[in-house]
């Protein structure tokens, strides 16, 4: 039994890299499932089982702090994780999600290690 | 080019290329700038909040394949290395922003960063007057950073 | 019997002795590697001093170790056939200070740690355990029994 991780990033690079270091961390994974905007995570939540969301800010059509806001809104997605990457550096808008109840944070350029970190504070041991 | 921002660009622009594509980075003096026939691809990010202002990244399409070979960790030959090269350009503007932007102004004031595009080729010209220079990997690469378009 | 294995620059030593301890003096803008795999009781350091064998493609060829690119491929695949396994290695850096303090001198520390980070990057190696760049000399030690790994800078130890 592994993790579905819903990745949102406007960015293929970003996303292939992300899946590359989740394997890295060997992280128990069923599916790692991938997603452009804040609206096809929606659409994808409204669909699919997933255990923990990591998302960008800036994206097209619908942005990180919305996505985070819309999933802390509706009580079908409220309790699922979510951990934000970006290259975002303003303390009040990171002070802000974090009110708004993400669970972890990481700043744009990011190494595997602090991915694996990031995963293990959101999501506990796995070994 | 406004100074802080310049400024701040000498030191993240590096830092950035090392860090998120492992590429050796130096700042290139005017004998190693590219002649006027350069062919480079680029990407445009404009952001607005206290300031606002746009920035543009150049570089030729064989750095691109580099650029996201490297971020992926695959070989520089393999087919996903080539397509994902624009967007791994894009990529490294959209860190290269987000990191110059808390270095110009700290981390206080809250800045909104579009999404980054393709940049207009004809921009090019202009950009290489008084962008700044620098050398990934011995390959000329540009940054120009401006006032609201 | 247990003994001090000295690892030199641009070398790299390995011992499969549970005792042995594993040493590398005067990392400046040098990097040292440490694997250790408990299982297997193998333990190495690698001591390079270059980044990039296209700095100087001859001496590659006669010292791999000299340079990153070259140095840690050939390191980890000694380390394989020592009965080392990926998959429960722990490997560890030290190193990459930048010794002079100079604008115009290109910081070849730096560059030797960006080369293992692109190396592991690319074959799916976790680095447990790093003190790289500032501007301080290191010596770095590996005990090959408890994979126990520390360095000393300036008369102080670290834990790695």
């Amino acid at each position: 039994m592994g993790y579905t991780v819903l990745v949102v990033d406007d960015s293929e690079t970003i996303r292939g890299a992300l899946a590359r270091a989740f394997g890295m961390a060997k992280l128990p994974m069923d599916e790692i499932i991938q997603a452009r905007d804040g609206l096809e995570a929606i659409e994808v939540l409204r669909e699919r089982w997933v255990d923990i969301v990591l998302t960008d800010i800036n994206m097209p059509r619908m942005g990180g702090e919305q996505l985070v806001q819309a999933m802390k809104a509706d009580p079908a997605f409220a309790d699922i994780p979510v951990a934000v990457v970006s290259t975002e550096g303003s303390q009040t808008r990171v002070e802000g999600l974090r009110r708004a109840g993400i669970a972890g944070y990481l700043r744009k350029p990011c190494r595997p290690e602090e991915i694996r970190e990031l995963l293990h504070q959101v999501l506990g041991d796995w070994k | 080019m406004n100074e802080e921002m310049r400024q701040a660009l000498e030191i993240v622009s590096i830092r950035i290329l090392e860090d998120a594509a492992f590429l050796f980075v130096e700042p290139a003096d005017e004998g190693a700038r590219p002649g006027p026939d350069w062919r480079a691809a680029g990407a445009e990010l404009r952001w607005t909040g206290p300031r606002e202002g746009t920035m543009r990244v150049w570089a030729e399409p064989s750095l691109l394949r580099v650029l996201s070979a490297n971020m992926l960790g695959i070989e520089e030959d393999e087919p996903a290395a080539e397509a994902a090269g624009p967007d791994a350009l894009r990529e490294i503007l959209n860190m290269v922003v987000g990191n110059c932007l808390t270095e110009a102004w700290g981390p206080g004031p809250v800045f909104h960063l579009e999404v980054p595009l393709e940049a207009d080729p004809d921009l090019l010209v202009g950009d290489a007057e008084d962008g700044f220079w620098i050398l990934a990997e011995e390959r000329p690469m540009l940054f120009r950073c401006g006032g609201p378009p | 019997m247990s003994a001090r294995v000295v690892v030199g620059i641009s070398e790299r030593s390995f011992s499969t002795q549970a005792g042995d301890q594993v040493v590398t003096h005067a990392l400046g803008s040098c990097v040292g590697v440490v694997i250790h795999d408990p299982q297997a009781c193998v333990g190495g350091i690698l001591h390079y001093m270059l980044p990039a064998s296209s700095l100087d493609p001859d001496k590659s060829r006669t010292n791999p170790f000299m340079f990153g690119d070259t140095g840690i491929p050939a390191f980890f695949k000694e380390a394989y056939a020592l009965g080392a396994v990926k998959d429960r290695m722990r490997v560890v850096i030290a190193g990459g200070a930048r010794v002079i303090e100079s604008v115009q001198t290109l910081d070849i520390g730096a560059r030797n740690v960006v080369i293992a980070r692109k190396l592991f990057w690319k074959n799916g190696v976790m680095i447990a355990a790093e003190d790289v760049e500032g501007n301080r000399p290191r010596t770095l030690f590996l005990e090959v029994g408890s994979g126990k790994t520390w360095f000393t800078t300036r008369g102080e130890v670290f834990a790695l």
